[in-house]
């Protein structure tokens, strides 16, 4: 079994399981085209911190806090879909099903929130099995789209299930004390809770790079990604592996619901809201690219943050008011998409032949 | 009478779909009520709300201030009124397809609610067209104004109306102003009537963002008001979105900073974020607010009914039913024009104003309830209330609606 997979065409080194490498760009030239577009960009970005220096140093670092926030959303998915190959279309409902948990955890029965960080993502994760063992386990070998369809239904049942639980009435989770603040970072300030998140984040996609790419499960799992019939002919249980994979997509989600839920609150379209963005992340990053996804992740969060600045920057420098367009920021993740997508139809790091 | 003519051939349509359903399965129950003239037993209206959506939370209420309605109407004129609910999700494509479905399949006699403007727009505009009255509890200006329509009316207080209201009292407690609004009907004619409003009281509009509704993080916009010469942000902000934007600017502590005005505020928004939030109100707009001193049963009847606090809409949703309802008794008819006839100039005199105090009436050039606008502002903790229901907002000033409404001639509405 390998590790580490071929170099694509796009000069990838590309694992045909999951992608945690780096890309080798090493011996890719770069056209003219690109290189005056990277001066343009780095002009701009240096006119933008020359004019507002405050308001450019609390978007960079907005954005790499959204992006945080962005990557464990979207991580869970990523595992499942690059791993299983199942377009979970319930992570999002999973996710909600997170924070309402945390809610009746923390407000209904009265623990502390600190219990709910552990208990809720192991719920969710038991939530994940069953959704596995019950449904998901029979389409593994079935067209996506099939269980694209499943998943739907799944997630329309979840929905329903919280709201005759819960209600419809949005929800919210007190903050715990020491994560309540405000944190002076450089010059601005950010919410402690946000920062929390983006540690939570971290801690968490460093976890799965190393129980996928440095253990001995992680290389089981991979073989069986490869070769069910094969990894199961040298006696690697993998219907228990997928099972666990699931799980773990499963509490990724419920941990995004916990810290989502508790930071804003909660309520019914909160799953559906975030669904979206999700998918997008991993398309942009490469469908099956964990790492892709983090990147992606990065990415988005930065041009929803600095795009709106910089093209002000630029309607000051050049006198056209129209360059400055209300409201990009929130079409910036649908535009990283589409420019990405032109570029390399299948995500920054993905691979060849995944789901095609 | 054109319209009235489609109506009337859309439902021979859903009709004649339906018995030969019907037929064709065996069954003969065909019933429905009708919109001839005479006296009225039975009445079936379409409750439109989102139960589903990013103004899910809303949907019930409307659900509830309609039964209380009912339960009202029906002891008092001895009629069966039936509530058919339709689900809007907060999306005009998918409102519509139920609105066409409740004239043409559930022959529904007339409608009421919807909260987003564009749901409103999109099924008002197409329930007069086809001779069906509805009242739309959206309120941007266009509903009331470019988008008005025959047979549609409007029971919330416009944008201009909250707008003109609040202006004074924004202008006296800061000078300059950020804004942000949600980039889509209400929230455009909101930016344009407040930045106007400002101006008129001698304030200025330092910066203004449009923002994605719904949207899933506002703190690049929360940092382009606190990297600004702001001291006060106007947001335009609806539904969830407002709560969301008011606790990611808790965490930067603008909220200690900046006064801050919630335009067109509604309670239920900030009871989710706990009272700390609710103080943050300096300014806030309204249609109503259970701090309104007027009718207290209805207050613990939403409560005992509902299970939930009482908020605007379920003023609205009451409002909307009963004016309905007792304008077709006294038109002894559910046909559109003739409950037009009767709304159009009316003086409201019904437990509605026993609930909203002041004076209420339809006008007729642009079907808007010109009604009293509430200005709230946040308790002190101490101060908040709990039980029977949660109060956690004072009424600093209520405005005549006659005072704020705009001019006719300025709605650009023509009826």
């Amino acid at each position: 079994m390998r590790s580490s997979g071929a170099v694509t065409r796009q000069g990838v080194i590309c694992d045909p399981t999951m992608n945690m490498s780096l890309p080798n760009t090493g011996n890719r030239s770069h056209s003219s085209a690109e290189r005056a577009g990277v001066v343009v960009l780095l002009t701009v970005l240096v006119n933008a911190f020359v004019m507002k220096p405050g308001l450019f140093v609390d978007q960079v670092v907005g954005g790499l806090v959204y992006g945080f926030i962005l990557v464990l959303l979207a991580l869970g998915l990523s595992i499942i879909l690059g791993l299983l190959g199942v377009v979970n279309f319930a992570h999002g409902a999973l996710f909600m099903v997170g924070a309402y948990l945390t809610h009746q955890i923390v407000v209904q029965w009265g623990f502390s929130f600190w219990v709910a960080l552990i208990v809720v993502p192991l719920l969710v994760g038991v939530l994940g099995i069953i959704i596995e063992r019950a449904v998901l386990q029979f389409i593994y070998d079935e067209n996506p789209l099939i269980g694209l369809l499943a998943t739907f239904g799944l997630a329309l049942m979840l929905n329903e299930a919280t709201r005759a639980t819960w209600g419809g009435s949005p929800l919210s989770v007190p903050t715990p004390e020491a994560l309540s603040a405000g944190f002076t970072l450089f010059t601005t300030t950010v919410a402690r809770f946000r920062l929390f998140t983006v540690v939570v984040s971290v801690l968490t996609v460093v976890v799965v790079y190393l129980l996928i790419e440095r253990t001995d499960f992680g290389l089981s799992v991979r073989a069986g990604v490869l070769d069910r019939e094969m990894a199961e002919l040298v006696g690697v249980n993998i219907h228990r592996r997928f099972v666990l994979m699931f799980f773990l997509g499963a509490s990724i989600a419920g941990l995004g619901g916990v810290l989502r839920g508790t930071e804003v609150g909660m309520d019914l379209a909160m799953g559906d809201q975030f669904i979206i963005l999700a998918f997008v992340v991993i398309v942009v990053g490469g469908i099956g690219s964990l790492f892709g996804s983090v990147v992606s992740g990065l990415l988005i969060g930065e041009a929803v943050f600095l795009t709106p600045l910089l093209l002000e920057t630029l309607a000051i420098r050049t006198n056209i008011e129209a360059l400055a367009i209300p409201g990009i920021g929130g079409l910036m993740p649908y535009l990283v998409m589409i420019v990405v997508l032109l570029v390399r139809p299948r995500g920054l790091f993905g691979q060849e032949g995944f789901l095609e | 009478m054109r319209a009235t003519s489609r109506r009337k051939m859309l439902k021979r349509i859903g009709v004649a779909s339906s018995a030969g359903m019907t037929l064709l399965a065996g069954c003969s129950n065909i019933g429905g009520s009708g919109d001839g003239d005479g006296e009225l037993e039975s009445l079936t209206v379409g409750v439109f709300a989102p139960y589903t959506g990013p103004f899910a939370p809303w949907g019930q209420s409307v659900t509830t201030g309609s039964i209380l309605a009912k339960q009202d109407l029906t002891k008092e004129f001895d009629i069966s009124i039936e509530l058919k609910e339709y689900d809007t999700e907060t999306d005009p494509s998918a409102a519509l397809d139920r609105m066409k479905r409740a004239v043409t399949s559930d022959d529904i006699d007339f409608a009421h609610g919807g909260i987003s403007s564009a749901v409103c727009t999109s099924i008002g505009t197409w329930a007069s067209n086809n001779g069906v009255s509805y009242i739309a509890q959206g309120a941007s200006d266009s509903l009331s104004g470019s988008d008005c329509a025959q047979h549609m009316f409007n029971v919330y207080q416009s944008n201009t109306m909250m707008a003109q209201s609040a202006g004074p009292s924004m202008a006296e407690q800061a000078d300059n102003w950020y804004v942000l609004y949600s980039d889509y009907v209400w929230g455009n004619t909101g930016q344009e009537v407040i930045t106007k409003s400002l101006n008129e009281n001698g304030a200025t509009v330092v910066g203004k963002d449009a923002t994605p509704f719904p949207g899933d993080d506002y703190t690049q916009y929360i940092n382009n008001v606190a990297n600004s010469d702001a001291d006060a942000v106007a947001l335009l902000i609806p539904g969830l979105d407002a709560r969301l934007a008011a606790e990611q600017m808790m965490s930067k502590g603008l909220h200690e900073e900046l006064t801050v005005m919630f335009h067109q505020f509604e309670d239920l928004v900030l009871w989710g974020l706990g009272k700390e939030a609710a103080m943050m109100v300096d300014i806030g707009p309204t249609g109503w607010a259970n701090a309104v001193d007027g009718d207290e049963e209805f207050k613990q009847r939403v409560v005992d009914e509902g299970e939930t606090n009482p908020f605007a809409r379920h003023f609205m949703a009451y409002t909307s039913l009963d004016q309905q309802v007792r304008a077709a008794m006294r038109a002894s008819s559910t046909d559109a024009e003739a409950i037009t006839a009767e709304l159009e100039d009316h003086e409201l005199q019904s437990p509605v104003t026993d609930i909203q105090g002041g004076t209420s009436y339809w006008r007729a050039c642009d079907h808007q309830l010109v009604q009293p606008t509430h200005i709230v502002s946040g308790l002190a903790e101490s101060e908040m209330q709990d039980e029977p229901y949660k109060q956690w907002f004072t009424v600093d000033t209520s405005v005549a609606g006659d005072e704020v409404v705009r001019s006719c001639d300025a709605t650009g509405c023509d009826l």
